[in-house]
């Protein structure tokens, strides 16, 4: 056991926790869910963007997780996680191989079921940001699983291109393609809603 | 194709992963081509965008309850290693019996296994299932030597190993823990690692058990399995190095008298064998604890 006084406490308690549950404390683990669960389940979301089969699956990632934590070889304990969690909804969206085209209504329709976020901001900023954010959560989806998956990982997770082909198991040259492909994509979207951007994100509709 | 590969590069720069002269390369284009510059611009903007997606909240706990299992597989290490131990344990203890107590009369061993009650030798076919026989359980690790994975394994069996594995000490004593599944006390009171210790308490009680359906592996065995479908089901994927493991489980046939015309020898064989595999389970067993 490593004890280097340069960690952080909140480091050092991740270790302690992690090598705890190593030996079965479903306690200790839990602990780490509750630390890391926001985090994994907007990943899941931002995948798989329904609240439901993203909460299924955020659980059985955790779930997993505790039955393989001896493949966890080190590094940031939630990007192992959420690695865990993308590949499960990946896989469950080549299962379905649902691809839900995406309408004016599904990007602008206020029944949509989003999430509370985390932080609170102004009224006003959220029903801003909230709009935008359903739009963007719906360009997501209007992607391919696999390019949604890289996409995810690199612009929401801030993944480099080397931890994501690993956790998509592929190459580094298939992510540049993909990431690239789907950043335009998730743009000509974006650039499709015109006025309902808000002023500052017009600049996406490319006059200059 | 040209913008595609643009594309490529543009986002690539985004996220400073092109090589240094990649990058030169770009930004000298960059500055000389308006159109490519808005392309990235919107590029950056996108991201930026993406970027501002805020982290939720999970709408609910999703602790796992205080009953989880840290692992459902056992590892192989583990599992090589306590079935190992089993296989020296039983082939020792076959082993020392066959040398120490051939018969005066020279009679084959295989008349000696004929003498046993068939309905005994299908009761403990039936075991291979309900295992509620301690040397059933032990000899159904066994069988699978060559290959050992959980689906060739008793329920039971699978259970002592998956305790094993969840054991505080990560397995410590393989030999003791896989025993103490089976209500034999002789080997739960033997923590010991060295197989031969265990072999010599529990040398006695399980004799006559051992030696009726311990398969004995060396090459030179006679008929071809006759054995029940039940049992072929159970054996066959294993039956790659162990050529015939259920000859003994029914009353052999007279020829294979001939091959145990000398059970000391036999003896000797499966005493070497079961020296083989308390090595190899000890081995694997230092390579688990090291790995703690």
């Amino acid at each position: 056991m490593k004890t280097m006084s340069s960690f952080s406490t909140l480091e050092n308690d991740e270790r302690q926790l992690i090598s705890q549950a190593r030996r079965g404390d479903v306690d200790a683990f839990n602990a780490l869910v509750l630390m890391h669960q926001d985090h994994v389940f907007t990943a899941a979301y931002r995948v798989m963007g329904d609240q439901a089969s993203a909460a299924d699956y955020a659980q059985d990632a955790f779930i997993t997780a505790f039955r393989k934590l001896d493949t966890y070889r080190g590094g940031s304990f939630r990007a192992w996680l959420v690695r865990i969690a993308t590949n499960l909804c990946l896989d469950a969206l080549r299962r379905e191989k649902r691809r839900p085209a995406v309408s004016v209504e599904a990007i602008t329709g206020e029944s949509g079921d989003l999430p509370i976020a985390d932080d609170s901001d102004s009224p006003e900023d959220i029903a801003q940001s909230r709009e935008l954010q359903r739009a963007i959560q719906a360009c997501i989806e209007a992607l391919n699983p696999d390019q949604r998956a890289v996409l995810v990982l690199s612009d929401v997770e801030g993944f480099n291109y080397q931890d994501i082909a690993q956790t998509v198991n592929t190459q580094v040259g298939t992510v540049k393609s993909r990431l690239s492909r789907a950043r335009a994509a998730v743009r000509d979207c974006l650039q499709g809603l015109g006025e309902l951007l808000p002023p500052a994100y017009r600049l996406l509709n490319d006059e200059q | 194709m040209n913008d595609l590969n643009d594309l490529e590069l543009l986002s690539a720069y985004l996220d400073g992963e092109l090589n240094p002269e990649e990058r030169a390369s770009l930004e000298t284009r960059l500055a000389d081509d308006p159109t490519l510059r808005r392309e990235l611009n919107t590029l950056r903007a996108t991201v930026e965008l993406i970027g501002t997606l805020p982290t939720l909240r999970a709408p609910r706990n999703f602790t796992l309850p205080q009953s989880t299992r840290r692992s459902r597989t056992v590892p192989f290490p583990a599992l090589f290693s306590a079935v190992s131990a089993a296989a020296a344990l039983a082939l020792l203890v076959a082993g020392i019996l066959l040398v120490t107590q051939t018969p005066a009369t020279d009679q084959p061993m295989a008349v000696n296994i004929a003498q046993a009650p068939t309905d005994t030798a299908e009761r403990r076919l039936d075991v291979t299932f309900e295992a509620d026989a301690p040397q059933a359980q032990i000899l159904t690790t066994i069988v699978p030597q060559p290959a050992p994975s959980m689906t060739m394994l008793t329920p039971e069996v699978g259970a002592a190993m998956m305790d094993l594995m969840t054991d505080e000490d990560g397995g410590a004593g393989a030999d003791a823990e896989l025993f103490s599944a089976a209500p034999l006390e002789e080997a739960e009171s033997a923590p010991s690692d060295d197989a031969q210790r265990e072999m010599g308490e529990m040398a006695e009680p399980p004799v006559a058990g051992l030696v009726q359906a311990t398969p004995s592996p060396f090459p030179t065995q006679a008929p071809p399995p006759t054995a029940s479908p039940a049992l072929t089901q159970t054996l066959a994927p294993s039956a790659t190095v162990t050529r015939a493991p259920t000859m003994t489980l029914e009353p052999v046939p007279v020829t294979a008298a001939e091959e145990a015309s000398e059970p000391v020898n036999a003896g000797v064989i499966l005493l070497v064998l079961g020296l083989g595999f308390a090595l190899a389970a000890l081995m694997s067993y230092l390579w688990l604890r090291r790995g703690q």
